[in-house]
Parts: C-alpha cells; structure tokens; sequence
C-alpha cells in the first residue's frame, strides 16, 4: 500500500468535508463482481460499519458500538471477496440466511433499542459463523497448530 | 532459539499495540475530531479483529512473516509516540499526524490479509482465479 496516497489521491477518493484521506477500504463495499452473495452480505455490513444505519442508542450497555461490533464481520467478508475464493454451497446457504435476516435492518429509518439488540444478536452469529466455519478451518488447513508445534518442541526437550 | 523467541514476541506485541489503539480512551476520544462517516475506532479495529480472527485459529505464523510484521509495529509505536507531543504543535500538523497512524494501520491490516489470511482461504477454498483460467 501506498503511504502517502493521502497526497496522491483524486478527489473521489476523498470525503467530503474532512481535511483526511480515507483509506479505499473504508470507502468501499465489496465490489459487485464476482460474488453477488458476498457483495450484498457485505455492502449490508459496511452500510451498519460506517453508521448509515441509524440506531436511537447506537452505544450498547457493553460500551460497544453497533458499527465496531460490526467491523469484523465486515472485515471477514470483504476479505473473503477479495481473495476470489468459490465458498462450498453449505457455507453459502448460511450466509444467505444472515443476509436475510441482516438486510431488513438496513432498510429502516431508524432503530429502536429491541431493533438495534436484534441486530446486533445476528451480526454477533455472524461472526461467530465465520470464525468457526470458514476463517479457522482454512488457517488450521493451512499452519501448523500451536498444539502441534508445543508437543514437537516437548518431545524435543 | 533466541530468534523464535523474538518472532513470539512479535505477534504479542502486535496483539499488545492494536488492542491499546482500538481500545484505550486515550486514542479514542482524541481521534474522535477526525472521522470519516464512521467511527474512526474502524481503522484500529480492523487490524486488531483480523488479528484476534487469525489468534482464535491457534496457528503458528510463519517466521518469515512476523519478521515482516515486526517493523510495521515499530512503525505504529513511533508515530503512536509523536502523538503524545501533539499539543506543541498546530491543529493540521495534529492531524497529519494522526492520519500517519491511520495509514499504518491500515498496512498493518493488508498486510495481515495478504500474507496470512489470503494464503489459508485460498488453499482451503477452492480459488476461482484457478477456475477462470482453465
């Protein structure tokens, strides 16, 4: 990435009235080709991420924000998109029931607290989901476990 | 023995720095004069939940990669550090500082997509790339 794109970015690419150059990302959704599952999971995700869901209390009794809780689902998908990866069709048809149910809060005007705490019960699944079935499989898949690297360096001891 | 030591330290250092940026009253209610649409916590979030989604796997990342993680740390805790003496100078040279931070955040961020998380997804999943150019 470039460092000083701030310096070198068109004026597209800058928002509004804010003297400061947003990284692409932030800026972006998951773009549409490819996967139109993952670009609308995602854009859904980025829509509460940069708080164009209007919530009445956006804060949670946790301290948490709705747009930080869901940043990492955000992230997980946007990333997913972007390494082109084609998702085993169990692992799509879960994603297509978290769109559904995610969806229909993007739509309204704004969200009561019962609204807002239903949304965050499902963005928080989500991310359970995608740690446990798709980010953690393929790291596992991949590296060596922490398990395997102790009880190698305990049989070398 | 000494090397792996440091590469471990590496990746809890990391893990120390993201969470103390994406958390720490102290940068959050000083970044707070310069969001974009979204809560500017984002840009530290998204390097420190990428890494607690690659800690949550309980893997061992490659030497070869925290070793170039490691002076995109030192990078952050620099300008994390110039940050503190931000009341000597003028409102831009602040945030110019802070949009600094901001952009190593962000190499933090592709930096862990690109050279951890990609290479799993795409050896677990099948790559479409692959697909397309047969």
């Amino acid at each position: 990435m470039q460092e000083n794109m701030a310096d070198t970015n068109t004026k597209d690419e800058w928002v509004g009235r804010f003297p400061f150059a947003i990284p692409k990302r932030l800026v972006d959704t998951v773009t549409k080709d490819g996967d139109h599952l993952l670009f609308e999971l995602g854009h859904a995700l980025r829509q509460i991420t940069s708080c164009e869901v209007q919530c009445e209390n956006p804060i949670l009794v946790t301290g948490e924000s709705v747009a930080e809780l869901s940043s990492t689902p955000d992230d997980i998908l946007w990333n997913l998109q972007s390494t082109k990866i084609q998702l085993p069709d169990s692992i799509r048809e879960r994603l297509k029931e978290w769109k559904n149910k995610i969806l229909p809060y993007t739509l309204k005007n704004t969200l009561n607290d019962e609204e807002r705490d239903e949304l965050v019960r499902h963005v928080v699944h989500l991310r359970r989901f995608l740690f446990e079935e798709v980010v953690n499989p393929a790291l596992k898949n991949n590296y060596p476990s922490i398990e395997s690297k102790e009880e190698k360096e305990g049989d070398g001891s | 023995m000494t090397e792996a030591k440091n590469f471990n330290t590496v990746w809890e250092e990391t893990f120390r720095i993201l969470k103390t940026v994406a958390t720490d009253e102290h940068y959050v209610r000083r970044w707070a004069f310069v969001p974009p649409n979204a809560d500017v916590r984002v840009y530290a979030q998204a390097p420190f939940t990428l890494y607690l989604a690659i800690e949550s796997a309980r893997v061992v990342i490659p030497d070869s990669v925290l070793k170039e993680l490691g002076p995109l740390i030192s990078k952050l805790k620099e300008r994390l550090l110039k940050i503190t003496g931000s009341l000597t100078v003028n409102a831009q040279e602040v945030v110019r500082r802070y949009e600094q931070i901001c952009w190593v955040l962000e190499e933090i961020w592709v930096f862990l997509s690109e050279k951890i998380l990609h290479p799993g997804l795409r050896a677990h999943f099948l790559d479409r790339r692959k697909e397309i150019s047969k």
